[in-house]
């Protein structure tokens, strides 16, 4: 049995053949729930710009004010001034201090709205060019909308619809990306699915449901890896890597749904992991006071890499994250050491009860 | 063309394959039910579709699927304690409609995520950009598990065909999975 054999036998067994359902879009049941869905309210992004002048005109004052009010509150909520005069203090704090800290404000997060509202930016290395080539950093923003604390609810996440731009990584760089006509974002090459954190360590996802995971520190990874397991994926060769890099996204401020409780739980399994360090200066890469943590190690592909994740100060709340290649492998073996694979910046968090 | 001529446009385009990808997936009675949660969803989002947007419906639909099947497990579980316990899992309704036994003693063998691989390039017919898209992975990542998923049913199914018992599956799958990684870096 070959494996195009099996994949034959495997296109055979199809239990609804197209044809069967070729014609199905101008069934009695399609037209009705073409104009039912017709019929629904939508979102009201596609329509905020309607064509015409004094339309246009009207709103944006009204746009403007709006985004300076908006702007001012969430400046006031949740953003610190650009660059304070932080001390190290994060030396002085372990990672599970840290993360217990996180556990604790995560239980005690009260109800603030229905919806997460977060906006920020991501950055990642992109190489270009023929031969050698050499590298850029492309910045996209990045918005979303997502329910808060467990809610049930939709929610949604656009990166680069409000801007993207491009600028080189290097001054050897930049002659370069000056040579080849400066190419702006939409120039790049397509890079796939657009995702908030590149894959560089070639981790399976965990898909399972936190709650079902268990409230014990010591039994919540273990849970997470037998979800993997269960799941027929084989097991990290860096468990604690694995659980690392995978806990942190299930925080992540412009994804996570999960409610506070759930939160705590990942919070102290992070805080009983091996190999996470804490990171000295008090302050994220946009000078933001932050409580860092970073675990490093070998990927298949990029090398040394060590992820760094900050929290904000008086939050749970995961700012800011980034991979730093500590030492370049098969795929970016031009960068040099210290080089920013990915980043992700979360600018702004604030709460409402309208998506 | 207004927005609703167009989303009329694109309805009229992918509701059949829509309608077959869900169909293969669950009972015709729930079917509907998910295609309808699909397009209203479509609809809401029209504004942000890509351009070619039939992976993102298989991916909404998929993602309705599992919600559905997570209140079904809630639902087993809760009759679970009710009833003392002795509950069986339901099967996956795709592994269940296939009349091929040998397929579906082999199909049901593989994970589910290595199962939904195949499908999606099988019977959906996708490429593997595609695919990764409605399995919300890369497509680097798409080809190495679809990669994978082939050998694992060739094997299982050469088993089956036999009518031997599988090799024990684990310990092998995971020594092979770690070679597997270790070439691919």
């Amino acid at each position: 049995m070959t494996e195009q054999d099996a994949m034959t036998r495997l296109a055979a067994a199809n239990p609804v053949p197209d044809a069967d359902v070729h014609d199905s879009a101008t069934s009695t049941r399609a037209l009705f729930l073409q104009r039912a869905v017709l019929a629904q309210p939508r979102s009201r992004r596609r329509g905020f710009f309607l064509p015409g002048p004094k339309w246009r005109y009207a709103v944006v004052p009204a746009a403007l004010a709006a985004v300076a009010a908006a702007a001012f509150a969430v400046v006031n909520r949740t953003s610190p001034p650009p660059r304070p005069p932080v001390q190290a203090g994060a030396s002085t704090a372990t990672p599970r201090s840290i993360l217990a800290a996180a556990a604790t404000q995560a239980e005690r997060e009260g109800p603030r709205g229905q919806f997460v509202h977060a906006t920020g930016t991501v950055a990642r290395i992109v190489h270009l060019g023929p031969g050698a080539g050499y590298d850029v950093i492309r910045v996209d923003t990045v918005q979303s909308v997502q329910p808060a604390a467990g809610l049930p609810g939709e929610g949604w996440l656009t990166i680069g619809e409000r801007g993207s731009s491009v600028r080189p990584l290097t001054a050897a760089d930049a002659t370069a990306y000056v040579a080849d006509g400066s190419p702006g974002p939409a120039e790049l090459p397509a890079a796939g699915e657009q995702t908030l954190y590149p894959d560089l360590a070639g981790d399976e996802p965990y898909a399972g449901e936190l709650g079902d995971l268990p409230d014990d520190p010591a039994r919540t990874g273990p849970a997470m890896l037998a979800w993997l397991a269960e799941a027929g994926q084989e097991l990290p060769p860096d468990p604690q890597g694995w659980l690392f890099r995978t806990g942190t996204k299930l925080l992540d401020t412009f994804t996570a749904v999960a409610g506070g409780a759930d939160r705590a739980k990942i919070y102290r399994m992070l805080a009983g992991l091996t190999g996470v360090r804490t990171l000295d200066g008090g302050a994220d890469p946009l000078g933001r006071p932050a409580r860092a943590l970073a675990y490093t190690a070998t990927t298949p592909r990029h090398g040394l890499v060590e992820w760094q994740v900050y929290l904000g100060p008086d939050s749970d709340r995961i700012t800011y994250t980034q991979a730093v290649v500590r030492q370049p492998g098969a795929a970016n073996a031009g960068l040099p050491a210290g080089a920013v694979q990915y980043s992700a910046a979360v600018t702004a968090v604030t709460w409402s009860d309208k998506p | 063309m207004s927005d609703e001529e167009e989303f009329t446009a694109l309805f009229r385009r992918h509701y059949p394959r829509v309608l077959a990808f869900v169909s293969r997936r669950t009972d015709q009675a729930r079917a509907h039910d998910v295609v309808a949660e699909t397009f209203a969803t479509a609809w809401r989002h029209f504004a942000r579709l890509p351009a070619e947007p039939l992976p993102w419906l298989y991916r909404v639909a998929r993602n309705s699927l599992a919600n559905e099947e997570r209140a079904a497990r809630r639902r087993a579980r809760l009759f679970e304690r009710m009833a003392g316990g002795g509950v069986p899992s339901a099967p996956d309704h795709a592994v269940s409609v296939v009349a091929d036994a040998g397929l579906r003693e082999a199909l049901s063998r593989l994970s589910r995520l290595d199962r939904e691989a195949l499908l999606l390039i099988g019977w959906e017919g996708l490429d593997h950009d595609a695919a990764a898209h409605v399995l919300g992975c890369t497509a680097v990542t798409f080809k190495v598990r679809v990669h994978r998923a082939r050998r694992r049913l060739a094997r299982l199914l050469a088993a089956a065909d036999q009518d031997q018992a599988p090799p024990p599956s684990r310990p092998y799958e995971l020594h092979t999975a770690a070679s597997q990684r270790g070439k691919s870096a």
